[in-house]
C-alpha cells in the first residue's frame, strides 16, 4: 500500500481529480462551487458517494458539472427560480415529450400542474438518490478506476473535512504527516486509584456531553411557527405549535423542558414568554404544547396572533451540574459513601462485611404478588449484602422484586430508603408498587413537572403538602395566592418558608423517598442521609448519573437492571466512545460482581422467548407461562404455524426519505402494517393491546397517517394504537407487536437496528404474538439478524405473499458480514 | 477472467448514523428555508425542436410530436443509434436567457423511461 501511495503521488493528478480519492474521469466528477474542489461519484468504503460526503460534511450545496462531461459545463440549478441548492433539486418530465427539466422541490415543484400545462410536477424526482447523484447526471466511476483510487476510511474523510475548515489547501498527505494529535478524551477505566482520578476521568466526559447537549438543544430554535392559543383551566396560556425539527429525532423534547416563545412579526410590538412543555407529539396530534409561566406581562400575550412566532429551547445545566457535584462530593466528602462502597465503586477488592440485617420470615409482601423461587432468592441475597446487582430480563417481575426488596429494607433496617431510576416513568411505576405494600412513600418531582399527571400524583411531595392542612397559616396563604394570582412580597416570603417547612416534615416522616437519579440532587434532599439506596433500571443511567443518589451517605446499594437491554442515551459520540455509555452496573459486572438473574419470564408465549433467551441470556430464561395461556384461539390471524404466534413477513419495498426529508419511511411496510392491524381488529383485538415498533420517526408518522387513510375500520381505532420507537417501549408490554424495520437498501446500513440490545427489547415486548416486517435480503447481511431470520425460517414462520394467502418464503439470505467487536 | 473486488470493510454504524443525521438535517434545513418562498406556477413552453418545426406533417396546434420517434430527427446531426437499454431524453437548461437542450441517456428501465414508454404505447393504440 505504501508503494501504491508513492507511485500515485509521483504522477500529477489533473486539477479536477476527486479531492478525496483522485478519480478524475470527467463524467464522474463534479465541482463544488463553494470551495472549488472536485469530487467523484464513487463511494469508496462509505455509504455515500464522495461528492455527497463532501457536501454534507462541509455543508456546501452547489455544484457544477465538468466541461467535458456529456452535459458540458452545467451548473445544476432550478430552471424556474435559479436556486442551486442540490438538496432541493430534482427533475420533472414534460407530459408528452421526452424532455426533462431541473426544478426545485420547494416552491417550484410544489405547485400542482393543471391539466393544460406541458409539465408534470407530480412526477418530481430528486437528483440525489441513495446518497449519490443520479447516474445519468454524474456517472459512477468504473470498477477499474475505483480499484486504482486512493482508499480513504470514513474517519480520514471526516478528519480531512475538519482540516479544510482551517486550511482549505491541505491534502490527504498533509493529514498523514500531522497525524498523532489525538484530541479524544481519556477513556473510562475499569478500576480507579481514588475518587479524584474517578472525577478526573468522568468530569471531562460529562462536560463534553453537557456542551454537546446544549449546542444541540439550542440549535433547535425555530422560526416561522404558527401558534394555536388556548386558555388552560389553571388560567395559564397554552401555546400549541408544530416543531418540524423534532422529526430529526436528535433532540428528545420532553415534558417539563423549558422553551421561550417569541412574537417576531411587524404588526404589533415584539413579545416573549417562557413556559414548560406539557405535551409532545403523539398519536393524537403532532403538536407541541407549552404552558406559559404566569408573569408580569400576562396581559401582553399576543393570543390574537397566530404567526409569525419563534421558539427557542431554554437549556438547563441542572442534571449535568448535579453529576459533577456528586463526583466532587464522592472525592472530597468522606461521609458521602461508606468505606466499603467507596472501594467497590473504584473497583478495589475489599472483603464484604455482611450487614447485620435480620432476615424476614416471609419474603412475599402484603399487597404485592407472591414471589417465585428466583425472585425469593434475589430478595434474600440482597438484604444482607452491602452491594448487589439484580438482572431482570424482560417480563421477569423486576419491579415487583424491587418493591419487595424496598419493603424489607425499610422494615428491617429501620432507616429511610432512597429509591431512584433514571426515568420518571420507571420511578412512577415503582412508586406505585411500593405504595401498595403499605409503606409511607413520597414521590419527589422536579418543580417543572408538578403539573404533569401520573398514576402517583397523590403521592407527590407538592400534592402531599397541598392536602396537608395542619398549618392554618399556610392554608390561608395558599387560598389567597390561588385567588389573587400573586402575593405581596412579604406574604410570598412567608408562604415559601412555610412550604419548605411542610415539605421537610413530610420527607422526614416517609419510609421511602422516590425520585429520578437526577432528582436525588434536589436541594430539598441536601440535608438528608440515605444509607440504603435502590436504583431501578440502573443500566439505563450513565455512571455519573448513578452517583447522584449514592453520595447522600450510601452504605447499602442495590442496582437493578439488565445490561442486555438498552443502555443510557449519550448524545455526544466522543463521550460515548470514551465509555460514558457504559453503566455502573455493567462495569461492576465486568469487575466480577455477578448479578443475580431473575430467570422466569411471565410475559411472552414460549415461542417468543426462545430466541431472546438463547441469544441474550445463555438459554437461561424459563417460561412462567404455558403455550395454552398465551394462545388466543378466538383471534383469527393467519399465523403460519397455528401454535406459534410469530412470523417474519417478507417485504421487499424500498425505503425512502420521508416527506420532510428528515427521516426514512417504507411504503410497502406501512401498507402491510395497516393490513395486519385491520386483520387484528377484525379478529376482535382492541387497539390498546397492539403496539407498532419502528425505529424511524418518518415511518412512525407515515404509518399513523396511512392507517388513517387506508384502514377499513373506524379511524378512532387506528388512532388509539401506539406507534413508537423501540426506546419508547422499553420496560413495557403489549399483547401483539408489529415491528416495521424500514431500512431496505444496498449501500447504507440498517441504522438503529444494528444494536443487539435494541433488537432484544423489540422482540420481547409481546405476550401473544409478533409480526416482523422487513427485507430478509438486506437484514441477513447482519450476523444477528441472520440468526433471527434462520430461526424464523427453521420454524416455518418466514413467509411472503398477500396476507390472505401467505406462503413459506424460500428467499435466499445474504452472506452475513463479519462482525467486529 | 479475474474478478477484483474491494474488501468489504467494517463500517462504524454510529458514524454512519451520524452521517445519516447530518444529511437529513441538511435536507430539512434546505426545505425549511424555502417554506415562505413565493409560489409561482412553472409553465414554460416546451423547447421547439427542429424536427417539430420541419413541416413534415401538419400538426393541429397544441399537439407536440414525440421527438424520440427516430424518423423525426431528420435535420439534427445523425443521431447515435438508440443503444439497447437506453432511452434518450433532452434536458432543458438555460444559458443566460436562452433555452438550450442537451441529450441525456436514461436507463430504459428507470421509472421515467418506463412511464414514458407506457404513455407512448397507449397513445399509439388510440
Ligand atoms: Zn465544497
Ligand atoms: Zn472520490
Ligand atoms: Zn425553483
Amino acid at each position: 500500500q505504501a508503494l501504491a501511495g508513492a507511485i500515485e503521488s509521483e504522477m500529477e493528478l489533473p486539477p479536477h481529480a476527486c479531492a478525496y480519492c483522485g478519480i478524475h474521469s470527467p463524467s464522474a466528477v463534479v465541482k463544488c462551487l463553494s470551495c472549488n474542489k472536485w469530487f467523484c461519484s464513487g463511494r469508496g468504503n462509505t455509504s455515500s458517494s464522495h461528492i455527497i460526503n463532501h457536501l454534507v460534511r462541509a455543508r456546501h450545496k452547489e455544484v457544477c458539472l465538468h466541461p467535458s462531461s456529456s452535459l458540458g459545463e452545467t451548473t445544476l440549478e432550478c430552471y424556474n427560480c435559479g436556486t442551486r441548492n442540490v438538496f432541493l433539486l430534482g427533475f420533472i418530465p414534460a407530459k408528452s415529450d421526452t424532455v426533462v427539466v431541473l426544478l426545485c422541490r420547494q416552491p417550484c415543484a410544489a405547485m400542482p400542474s393543471s391539466k393544460d400545462m406541458n409539465w408534470d410536477t407530480s412526477r418530481w424526482e430528486p437528483l440525489i438518490q441513495d446518497r449519490s447523484f443520479l447516474p445519468w447526471l454524474v456517472s459512477e466511476p468504473s470498477e477499474a478506476e475505483q480499484m486504482r483510487a486512493r482508499h480513504l476510511q470514513p474517519q480520514v474523510i471526516a478528519k480531512l473535512e475538519e482540516v479544510w475548515k482551517e486550511n482549505p489547501t491541505a491534502a490527504v498527505e498533509d493529514l498523514e504527516k500531522g497525524n498523532g494529535v489525538d484530541d479524544d478524551p481519556q477513556p473510562v477505566l475499569l478500576r480507579y486509584d481514588d475518587a479524584y482520578q474517578y472525577q478526573n476521568v468522568f468530569g471531562p466526559l460529562v462536560k463534553i456531553e453537557a456542551d454537546y447537549d446544549r449546542k444541540l438543544k439550542e440549535s433547535q430554535s425555530q422560526d416561522g411557527l404558527v401558534v394555536r392559543w388556548h386558555f388552560g383551566l389553571n388560567s395559564k396560556h397554552l401555546a400549541n405549535f408544530i416543531l418540524p425539527k423534532l422529526e430529526l429525532g436528535d433532540v428528545k423534547l420532553a415534558v417539563g423542558d423549558e422553551m421561550r416563545l417569541r412574537y417576531v412579526g411587524e404588526v404589533r410590538p415584539h413579545w416573549e414568554g417562557v413556559g414548560f412543555v406539557i405535551k409532545i407529539p403523539n398519536n393524537m396530534s403532532d403538536e407541541v404544547t407549552i404552558e406559559l409561566r404566569k408573569g408580569a406581562n400576562d396581559k401582553g400575550v399576543p393570543t390574537d396572533f397566530t404567526h409569525p412566532f419563534s421558539a427557542d429551547y431554554v437549556w438547563k445545566a441542572t442534571s449535568f451540574d448535579r453529576m459533577q457535584l456528586a463526583m466532587k462530593s464522592f472525592a472530597v466528602d468522606e461521609m458521602s459513601v461508606s468505606g466499603y462502597i467507596y472501594h467497590r465503586l473504584l473497583g478495589h477488592d475489599v472483603a464484604a462485611a455482611p450487614l447485620k440485617t435480620p432476615l424476614p420470615r416471609r419474603f412475599s409482601v402484603p399487597g404485592l404478588p407472591e414471589l417465585n423461587m428466583s425472585q425469593v432468592l434475589a430478595v434474600k441475597s440482597v438484604l444482607q449484602k452491602p452491594l448487589s446487582l439484580i438482572q431482570g430480563p424482560p417480563g421477569t417481575g423486576k419491579t415487583v422484586t424491587s418493591a419487595t426488596i424496598v419493603y424489607h429494607l425499610a422494615k428491617l433496617s429501620g432507616s429511610q430508603v432512597l429509591v431512584c431510576a433514571p426515568s420518571n416513568v420507571a420511578v412512577d411505576q415503582l412508586t406505585e408498587k411500593i405504595h401498595r405494600s403499605g409503606l409511607k412513600v413520597v414521590r419527589l418531582t422536579a418543580k417543572s413537572r408538578e403539573d404533569v399527571e401520573s398514576q402517583v400524583s397523590f403521592l407527590s411531595l407538592h400534592e402531599q403538602v397541598r392536602i396537608n392542612n395542619t398549618n392554618v397559616e399556610l392554608v390561608k396563604l395558599r387560598q389567597l395566592k390561588d385567588e389573587l394570582g400573586e402575593l405581596s412580597l412579604q406574604d410570598e416570603k412567608k408562604f415559601k418558608h412555610l412550604t419548605r417547612a411542610a415539605e421537610k416534615e413530610i420527607l422526614t416522616n416517609a419510609d421511602v423517598i422516590c425520585c429520578t437519579c437526577v432528582g436525588a440532587g434536589d436541594p430539598r434532599l441536601a440535608k438528608f442521609k440515605f444509607r440504603t439506596v435502590l436504583i431501578d433500571e440502573s443500566t439505563q443511567a450513565a455512571e455519573p448519573e448513578c452517583m447522584i443518589p449514592l453520595v447522600l451517605g450510601c452504605k447499602q446499594l442495590v442496582l437493578v437492571g439488565d445490561h442486555q437491554q438498552l443502555g443510557p442515551v449519550i448524545m455526544n459520540k466522543r463521550a460515548a466512545r470514551a465509555g460514558l455509555h457504559q453503566s455502573l452496573f455493567e462495569r461492576l459486572v465486568i469487575l466480577g460482581c455477578a448479578p443475580i438473574r431473575l430467570n422466569v419470564q411471565y410475559r411472552m408465549h414460549p415461542c417468543l422467548s426462545e430466541f431472546p433467551s438463547n441469544m441474550f441470556y445463555e438459554g437461561s430464561l424459563q417460561n412462567g407461562v404455558t403455550v395454552q395461556e398465551r394462545l388466543r384461539r378466538n383471534v383469527d390471524f393467519p399465523w403460519p404455524v397455528a401454535d406459534s404466534p410469530m412470523m417474519f413477513w417478507t417485504n421487499l419495498g424500498n425505503e425512502e426519505i420521508s416527506a420532510s426529508g428528515t427521516s426514512y419511511l417504507n411504503r410497502t411496510e406501512a401498507a402491510a402494517c395497516e393490513k395486519i392491524i385491520s386483520k387484528f381488529f377484525k379478529a376482535g383485538v382492541s387497539p390498546s393491546q397492539i403496539g407498532i415498533i419502528t425505529p424511524y420517526e418518518g415511518q412512525r408518522s407515515y404509518i399513523v397517517s396511512s392507517m388513517q387513510t387506508n384502514g377499513s375500520h373506524k379511524k378512532e381505532l387506528y388512532k388509539d394504537i401506539e406507534v413508537a420507537s423501540v426506546d419508547a417501549f422499553q420496560g413495557r408490554e403489549k399483547d401483539y407487536i408489529v415491528l416495521s424495520c424500514v431500512r431496505s437498501n444496498d449501500h447504507q446500513g440498517i441504522g438503529f437496528l444494528n444494536d443487539p440490545r435494541r433488537l432484544n427489547v423489540a422482540l420481547t415486548r409481546a405476550k401473544y404474538g409478533v409480526v416482523i416486517l422487513g427485507n430478509p435480503k438486506v437484514l441477513s447481511k447482519h450476523p444477528l439478524w441472520h440468526h433471527l431470520l434462520l430461526h424464523y425460517k427453521e420454524r416455518n414462520c418466514l413467509v411472503e405473499g398477500p396476507l390472505s394467502n401467505l406462503q413459506i418464503s424460500f428467499i435466499q439470505f445474504s452472506r452475513p458480514r463479519q462482525s467486529y467487536k | 477472467s479475474i474478478v477484483y473486488s474491494r474488501p468489504q470493510e467494517y463500517r462504524d454504524p454510529e458514524a454512519e448514523a451520524d452521517f445519516d443525521r447530518e444529511f437529513a438535517m441538511l435536507m430539512a434545513e434546505s426545505l425549511e428555508s424555502r417554506k415562505f418562498e413565493r409560489k409561482t406556477v412553472f409553465d414554460v413552453p416546451l423547447p421547439i425542436k427542429k424536427s417539430i418545426v420541419a413541416p413534415t406533417i401538419a400538426q393541429p396546434p397544441g399537439v407536440i410530436t414525440m421527438s424520440m420517434i427516430e424518423d423525426d430527427e431528420d435535420e439534427a446531426p445523425p443521431p447515435p443509434p438508440q443503444k439497447p437499454g437506453i432511452m434518450t431524453f433532452s434536458l432543458l437548461t438555460k444559458k443566460g436567457n436562452k433555452q438550450q437542450t442537451r441529450e441525456i441517456e436514461l436507463p430504459s428501465d428507470s421509472t421515467f423511461a418506463v412511464a414514458m414508454k407506457t404513455k407512448q404505447e397507449a397513445e399509439r393504440e388510440e
